[in-house]
């Protein structure tokens, strides 16, 4: 079935037309939780929180952009948004991250990109976000500004940072 | 150009983003330091490291469970239908904003493409007269190589003001940055050698796969 149906279904109740669109779509939401929270478990939970929230609103999805636009977006915005609220437990967090690595980190998967999967979830909250909505999602700069309440110089700064600090870990 | 001032430009050098001028001396200078050129490298193959990261990745365990119980939590009972939102008017005010919007950039996109067409058969014309088109030991002409990196910026340009979708944008990013890759090992090639027209050649065929590139990005976000 078409994802304009079911998003179409799931917007007049169908829970099981949702339930298609989760796993159609779940993949690729719990790596962009995993990549910007470098948890595992935090991941899962973002991801729920997420498909949460996209039920939630399914209403005020017009077609406008594709639905995995949209949900992908939503899934950011629960991560940056979870991840403002944890306020001074998050800089505490990026401290010891800087100094000893992350508390867990992604369980490793066979391919060329677990080292760099590694690195990422190495680097600073701030760095990590920027660089997995530029470097590995496409956001830009204006948009990622957006997104995390920061200015696009900001960004582009963090960008370089975080750039430096993987090329640093890799070598 | 110091080593310092290079390092700082190269997330611009690699992202295709800097002004002509500057990506010749950042391609002179990766051409005479080894340690830049190695850090450029390092850069690279980062950029294409992140560009091969699976896309998706399963949760180690089924997450719909927790979802499903949550939905009947009373905030989430059900979707809002869609709503008429907008009044008739601003959505018919909007809809004509976008067809303006839409032809201008397509008006300015299409200017742009038929430039960077002229000057590529104006360029085939000019082979046979000069025997092979550029003269051995010159480097592409230097306003025909400006007009190129013009033209592809101002579709680059215009490419971000439209609204493609990120996923979009990644891919187009991601040939840009092999497209660059390649222009600027053509420039430090040329650097140790001027008088080679092959690379000459090379070089400005490669500025043609960048235009043609953008220009049907351009025409995909159009359609």
């Amino acid at each position: 079935m078409p994802v304009s149906d079911l998003v179409r279904r799931a917007q007049a109740g169908d829970r099981s037309a949702f339930q298609r669109l989760y796993e159609d779509h779940v993949g690729r939401i719990y790596a962009l939780c995993l990549r910007l929270t470098g948890d595992p478990e935090e991941a899962m939970e973002r991801t729920q929180d997420a498909f949460v929230r996209a039920w939630g609103k399914l209403g005020s999805f017009r077609g406008e952009a594709a639905f995995s636009t949209w949900l992908h977006r939503l899934a950011v915005n629960v991560v940056l948004a979870g991840r403002r609220s944890a306020g001074r437990r998050e800089r505490r967090a990026e401290v010891a991250a800087a100094e000893s690595g992350p508390r867990v980190q992604p369980a490793p998967r066979a391919g060329l990109g677990v080292d760099l999967e590694r690195a990422i979830a190495r680097l600073p909250p701030g760095a990590r976000a920027v660089f997995v909505l530029y470097d590995v999602e496409g956001y830009r700069h204006q948009e990622i500004a957006e997104m995390t309440g920061i200015a696009a110089g900001t960004s582009k700064a963090q960008l370089h940072r975080a750039r430096s600090l993987l090329r640093e870990e890799l070598s | 150009m110091r080593c310092e001032e290079i390092r700082a430009r190269l997330d611009d050098w690699a992202e295709g983003t800097l002004p002509a001028e500057a990506r010749r001396d950042v391609a002179a200078h990766l051409a005479t330091c080894a340690a830049c050129a190695a850090e450029a490298q390092e850069l690279k193959a980062l950029l294409a490291a992140a560009a091969e990261l699976p896309r998706e990745i399963l949760p180690p365990r089924d997450l719909w469970a927790g979802i499903d119980a949550r939905l009947d939590a009373p905030a989430n009972s059900s979707p809002r239908r869609p709503s008429a939102g907008l009044p008739r008017w601003a959505l018919v005010a909007a809809a004509l904003a976008l067809v303006v919007v839409t032809a201008a950039v397509s008006a300015i996109l299409t200017r742009r493409y038929d430039e960077a067409m002229a000057l590529k058969l104006r360029r085939a014309g000019e082979a046979p007269a000069a025997a092979g088109g550029l003269q051995t030991g010159s480097r592409p002409a230097g306003d025909e190589e400006a007009r190129f990196l013009t033209a592809s910026q101002e579709l680059l340009d215009g490419l971000e003001r439209q609204n493609l979708a990120p996923e979009t944008m990644a891919i187009v990013r991601r040939n840009l940055a092999t497209i660059d890759a390649a222009i600027v090992e053509l420039q430090v090639a040329l650097e140790r050698d001027p008088g080679n027209g092959e690379l000459n050649r090379m070089l400005l065929a490669t500025y043609q796969r960048k235009i043609d590139l953008l220009e049907q990005a351009a025409r995909s976000a159009d359609g």
